[in-house]
């Protein structure tokens, strides 16, 4: 295996840098600048993998992006990553590469059974043969799974970080090959903001492998002088290893930048990746093109390579991919290849032409330098056994339908073919741009833009020097001047190279029937061949789409780049259409893989994956042990555990010290949203469902909002702190909601209403203060207040001073105690926090969460909206019909209150629940029945939506919603759990505390 | 007035003094005042009262801000203003622009704590705003003089170049603070 294939000189490799690595458990060692496909290649190694369902033996192909064989596992454990494309990995220090689908082992494969029976399993065959018998398809899967795998995804977290980034910019052009390069450059020169990415370490793209000069210098000179002067633009940004992988609407661009692949583990830092996410006035799309493999029998053996992918080993790589080469070709560039090996060394047996003469200056030139070339020939098999040795060769009829003669055996170890060119026109297509069918060139060129977009050089079908940087030029200066600069650059000077037409080749006639003879592939990572597609046509799949579906051709991680136009070439053929009418499948983001990581970004973990909102008093929370909980983006305290309490104990204990003496809870997080303006009473009528306009100033309401269909939306009280002037509260969760919902009545339905809204949610901090020693406490910290219970009643509001701060403090209460709920601005909220729970400590002031908060208020029975409703329950449902006004004519849902649906007896109702033993606690969300008993499926009666122990009723309490709920006071219900546990309760009113509400009003 | 020693800023948990070499400067301006002031401009009294109050009308081209002394005016939306006062007067410029706004349709509401300015200068102010904020910060086209309502990774803010170039200054929320801060500084490791 270490046979040495690296030539004596040249290629743009560092022969001063060694790099050692591992294939397979294997040591080899490359160069610097290599890949690991031309680092494999180097050390004689061709055969890199199986295939993915019959496990043949399958070589490196291309050179590029395209690559369907040479896909690899790098490293292991948390830095694994799964199906690399080893044309595309930059080789480093201590790389480990493995083969995907091997198994046990690359050279011993026992899945390769499958490649004996391959004529029994055509396309479709696992969907009519493993669906049958039904009960066994999870087995089959299991072991279809393992046996069709490609490679593993980690185990472990990705330990990389991954970074996002937005740009703007007047250009963007895609594609750092000369095309690329010239139209930043005429951009950039004008002085527009120009971004230039090209996914590959070096600009330069296809060139780089070429001999050829523009503006009488070498093109690698061209280069490198090019890309110095656009790097020294200031409004120039260059990304190398950046694919542009989706083009999106409102020429909206992602590109994913690899910012560490390329170095040894060891020296990874920060970021792994970078999605840029950019927006271009104009793009320049100059991708390049990709050339096609010729689709004959056994064209997948190890030792068959691109065309054009053997002379950038060769000349970028300093790589001989063989000793003695046959070339097989339908046009004309591959007779460059024939003259790049010659100058390598590389023994050229015959250059097989399909088309019956060449004449060009190219083929000539091939000719003249003593090279055979076999016109009106074609490959019709490939003969060796993990490798090529040899190739057979016979006559094809001029217009390429069939083959005679007599075969040639001509021996080989490297098959170099090319069947043409497709232009890269994944981002075009995926921009709106339908790619249109060029019979001459035989190529999907791009279609015409829909967006600010135009394609340049080869990805316009454009293959020759000359034509591709005039056009760039011009796109360049076009997209400059679009932007409103100044340009006119002109093209960088090259020679023309003339060539003749292809003939047009997407299988080579077999000598077999259909389905007969040795495959020939036509999707190498998926395995489809020939006869898959002529058998789906067959069975009536026509449409290219379902063809793709049924056959599975092109749905592997190359996406059939290089497989697909010949797909689509032989289903034409196979129908009699023409290619036209065959159209392709559609091109989808991503272009390339992209890793999940990138996509996620920094937006990852507690902290940082979603907003995490605070408090004005979240540290002091923190400080004092709070366990928190999430409401809606909140972070609440949910309870305070002292000494290793658990959260029963320490509910409990928050509980009792509250009904007991005074208890202290952080509720800034409730939505305010202050409504100002003449209409603002009138505005609150419409949006609430009780009567606002005769609410005295200095007093509080509490209030539903209904959505159009009648259900409660959301709740909360609201003051009156002026005539004009409102200041509402809404839920934690509702907040935004409600200030959108009433924004648009505002804006769309009342637009002549004077009433304006302002969120304060983040400027009030609040502390509600509650249980009966409440008084004591706010009276000793807000000046100015008149506490007694005569003059500061229940649901009244009251503007006081803690020292010099203005506070406002509202009697409002949610747990049925007497209480305040203190409001300061937020950047005092901590210095408020602080003196009540000074001048609460002779009390034993307990600060508590949201978890006794909810306990508190069950015990008497007030609703939480969003956990005892969910969309579907009516005010009339809670049982709380007092809540809406006979009077008025109207208010949002009104209407709905009379439809025959929520007019139903039956409808679910709010009811409480005891269970008959006093510790049993139902679990929240458990169904209720009315006899256990029952044959299934047994009859719901209803389900549980709030659900706790009470410390202060000593029993568990329950609120449920149960049909006809409000007429079954007293009658039984069943909670049956998951684990044959049933639970036996019975049904009550919702108000399990202090009934008469004495406390409250005390 | 209450005492302003007494205020906590929403970054209390955050610090932006040790961040890495190349990284921007972070620095926040706490306890400012902001007021948020709706009216209609088609109403010259409207219009009146705040030229009196402010010393300048409010600006009624979209994305722009005015300053006038210690006063500066963004623009939030066609009948609605940022008013942003030096700390301790948003008070009394809330009980001016009530007295003058009496009889006038508007609303003035304090809402200085609820807000809070960050700026962020220094060579890679752009790059670290860009890395979740979305528009277009080059200073050809978001100039001084103007201003946005944007976000950064997943909370809201408002961005103004500033004046001298050295980079923006942008107004967030006081819930959302403490995450911005976080993700600010998580995004700062790009600068060692």
């Amino acid at each position: 295996m270490s046979k040495n294939y690296r030539l004596a000189e040249g290629g743009r490799i560092n022969r001063e840098h060694t790099v050692n690595f591992q294939f397979n458990g294997k040591s080899y060692s490359g160069f610097a600048g290599d890949t690991l496909a031309s680092a494999l290649l180097a050390n004689g190694v061709h055969m890199v993998g199986r295939s993915w369902k019959y496990h043949r033996p399958r070589g490196i192909l291309s050179a590029g992006a395209e690559e369907p064989n040479a896909i690899f596992q790098l490293e292991k454990g948390k830095y694994t990553v799964p199906n690399a494309r080893g044309t595309q990995v930059e080789l480093y220090d201590n790389l480990d590469a493995s083969s995907v689908n091997c198994w046990p082992s690359l050279d011993f494969d026992l899945m390769s059974i499958n490649s004996k029976f391959a004529r029994m399993m055509p396309a479709g065959f696992y969907y009519k043969t493993f669906m049958w018998p039904k009960s066994m398809w999870m087995k089959y899967e299991h072991f279809i799974r393992k046996a069709s795998g490609l490679g593993e995804s980690p185990r472990q977290n990705d330990p990389d970080r991954y970074e996002h980034a937005h740009a703007h910019c007047d250009l963007l052009v895609v594609g750092g090959g000369i095309a690329g390069l010239t139209a930043a450059l005429a951009a950039g020169r004008a002085g527009a903001r120009v971004m230039l990415v090209d996914e590959q370490a070096e600009f330069g793209g296809l060139t780089l492998n070429s001999h050829a000069q523009i503006e009488g210098k070498s093109a690698s000179q061209w280069i490198e002088d090019t890309v110095a002067e656009l790097q020294a633009m200031e409004e120039v940004t260059l990304l190398n290893r950046a694919t542009a992988f989706g083009y999106h609407d409102y020429n909206f661009l992602t590109v994913n930048q690899r910012l560490t692949d390329h170095l040894p583990l060891s020296e990874r830092k920060s970021g792994r990746e970078k999605v840029w996410q950019i927006r271009a006035h104009q793009v320049v799309l100059a991708t390049g093109a990709a050339e096609r493999p010729l689709v004959f029998a056994n064209n997948d053996r190890p030792g068959v390579m691109l065309a054009s992918a053997v002379s950038t080993y060769v000349n970028r790589y300093a790589v001989k991919p063989g000793n003695r080469v046959v070339i097989f070709t339908n046009n004309d560039s591959a007779y460059q290849t024939a003259l790049d090996c010659k100058a390598a060394g590389i023994e050229i047996a015959v250059v097989v032409d399909a088309r019956a003469q060449s004449s060009s200056e190219l083929a000539n030139t091939v000719r003249s330098a003593g090279i055979e070339v076999l016109n009106g020939s074609a490959v019709v098999d490939t003969s060796g056994g993990k490798h090529v040795s040899s190739v057979k060769v016979m006559n094809l009829a001029a217009d390429g339908k069939s083959v005679s003669g007599s075969v040639k055996n001509i021996s080989c170890d490297l098959l170099a073919v090319s069947s043409g060119w497709s232009p890269v026109v994944h981002l075009s297509s995926q921009s709106g741009a339908k790619a249109i069918w060029n019979d001459d060139q035989a190529m999907f060129l791009p279609g015409t833009p829909t967006q600010a977009q135009v394609s340049v050089g080869a990805a316009n079908g454009t293959l020759d020097l000359k034509n591709s940087l005039h056009q760039a030029a011009l796109a360049g200066n076009a997209a400059a001047k679009a932007c409103g600069f100044d340009s006119d650059m002109a093209a960088p000077s090259a020679e023309a190279l003339a060539s003749e037409a292809i003939l047009p080749l997407w299988q080579v006639p077999s000598i077999h029937a259909s389905g007969r003879g040795p495959k020939a592939f036509v999707d190498m990572q998926n395995d489809v061949g020939v006869a898959d597609i002529q058998l789906a046509a067959r069975e009536g799949f026509h449409s290219v789409e379902h063809v793709k579906r049924y056959t599975a051709m092109g749905f592997g991680t190359d996406q059939g780049k290089l497989g697909n136009i010949n797909g689509m070439g032989v289903l034409a053929q196979t129908l009699g259409q023409s290619i036209a009418e065959t159209g392709t499948t559609t091109y989808r983001p991503n272009y390339t893989p992209v890793s999940f990581g990138a996509i996620a970004g920094q937006n990852l973990g507690d902290e940082l994956f979603d907003p995490v909102r605070k408090t004005a008093m979240h540290a002091w929370h923190e400080e004092n042990g709070a366990e928190f909980e999430n409401v809606g983006q909140w972070k609440r305290p949910w309870y305070y555990p002292r000494n290793g309490e658990s959260l029963d104990e320490a509910v409990n204990r928050e509980c009792l010290a509250t009904r007991e003496s005074v208890g202290i809870l952080d509720a800034s997080t409730l939505g305010k949203i202050e409504v100002v303006g003449r209409d603002a009473a009138k505005f609150l009528e419409m949006i609430y469902t009780n009567n606002w306009m005769k609410l005295e100033v200095g007093k509080a309401r509490y209030g539903f909002m209904l959505g159009e269909d009648g259900m409660v939306m959301d709740d909360g009280v609201t003051v009156r702190i002026a005539e004009n002037h409102f200041y509402m509260h809404t839920t934690t969760g509702g907040a935004a909601g409600v200030l959108a919902w009433m924004e648009r009545w505002l804006q769309t339905e009342w637009p002549e209403l004077e009433v304006f809204l302002t969120s304060v949610t983040d400027h009030w901090a609040t502390a509600a203060v509650v249980g009966p020693n409440s008084r004591r406490v706010v009276s000793a910290v807000c000046d100015g207040i008149d506490f007694s219970a005569d003059n500061f009643k229940f649901m009244d509001s009251r503007v006081g001073k803690i020292g010099d701060l203005e506070c406002r403090v509202n009697r409002i209460s949610f747990s049925g105690e007497l209480a305040y709920e203190v409001n300061v601005p937020a950047n005092y909220g901590r210095y408020m926090w602080e003196e009540l729970m000074q001048a609460g400590a002779e009390y034993n002031i307990t600060p508590y969460g949201t978890e006794t908060m909810h306990v508190l208020r069950a015990e008497k029975g007030y609703v939480i909206v969003g956990q005892d409703t969910d969309g579907s329950v009516t005010v009339e449902d809670l049982g709380m019909s007092w809540a809406l006004s006979k009077t008025k004519t109207d208010y949002i849902g009104k209407r709905s209150l009379n439809r025959p649906d929520t007019l139903r007896k039956d409808r679910k109702q709010l009811v409480g629940l005891v269970t008959e033993d006093p510790k049993t606690v139902i679990p929240e969300g458990a169904q209720l029945v009315d006899n256990p008993g029952a044959p299934m499926p047994v009859p719901m009666a209803g389900h549980v939506s709030s659900s706790y122990y009470s410390a202060c009723c000593g029993h568990s309490i329950a609120m449920a919603l149960v049909k006809g709920g409000h007429h079954r006071t007293g009658e039984t219900v069943y909670a049956p759990l998951a684990n044959d546990r049933v639970i036996k309760a019975t049904i009550t009113d919702t108000n399990f505390y202090d009934k008469e509400g004495a406390k409250a009003n005390a | 007035m209450p005492d302003l020693f007494q205020q906590h800023s929403p970054l209390v948990q955050i610090d932006f003094g040790e961040l890495q070499d190349n990284a921007p400067t972070i620095e926040e301006t706490p306890f400012l005042g902001y007021l948020n002031l709706r009216g209609k401009t088609s109403n010259m009294a409207f219009v009146a009262a705040v030229l009196k109050v402010l010393g300048v009308e409010p600006p009624t081209t979209a994305n722009t801000m005015v300053e006038s002394g210690d006063y500066r005016i963004y623009w939030l939306g066609p009948d609605e203003w940022l008013v942003i006062t030096p700390t301790g007067q948003a008070g009394k410029v809330q009980s001016e622009l009530n007295a003058e706004l009496k009889d006038v349709f508007s609303s003035i509401v304090d809402n200085s704590s609820g807000l809070t300015l960050l700026k962020i200068t220094g060579e890679n102010a752009t790059k670290l705003l860009n890395r979740d904020c979305p528009l277009d910060l080059h200073p050809w086209v978001f100039k001084p003089g103007q201003c946005a309502q944007t976000r950064f990774a997943k909370a809201g803010m408002t961005i103004a170049p500033l004046r001298d170039g050295s980079g923006f200054e942008i107004i967030i929320r006081r819930s959302f603070a403490d995450y911005i801060g976080l993700w600010m500084q998580d995004a700062c490791v790009e600068f060692e």
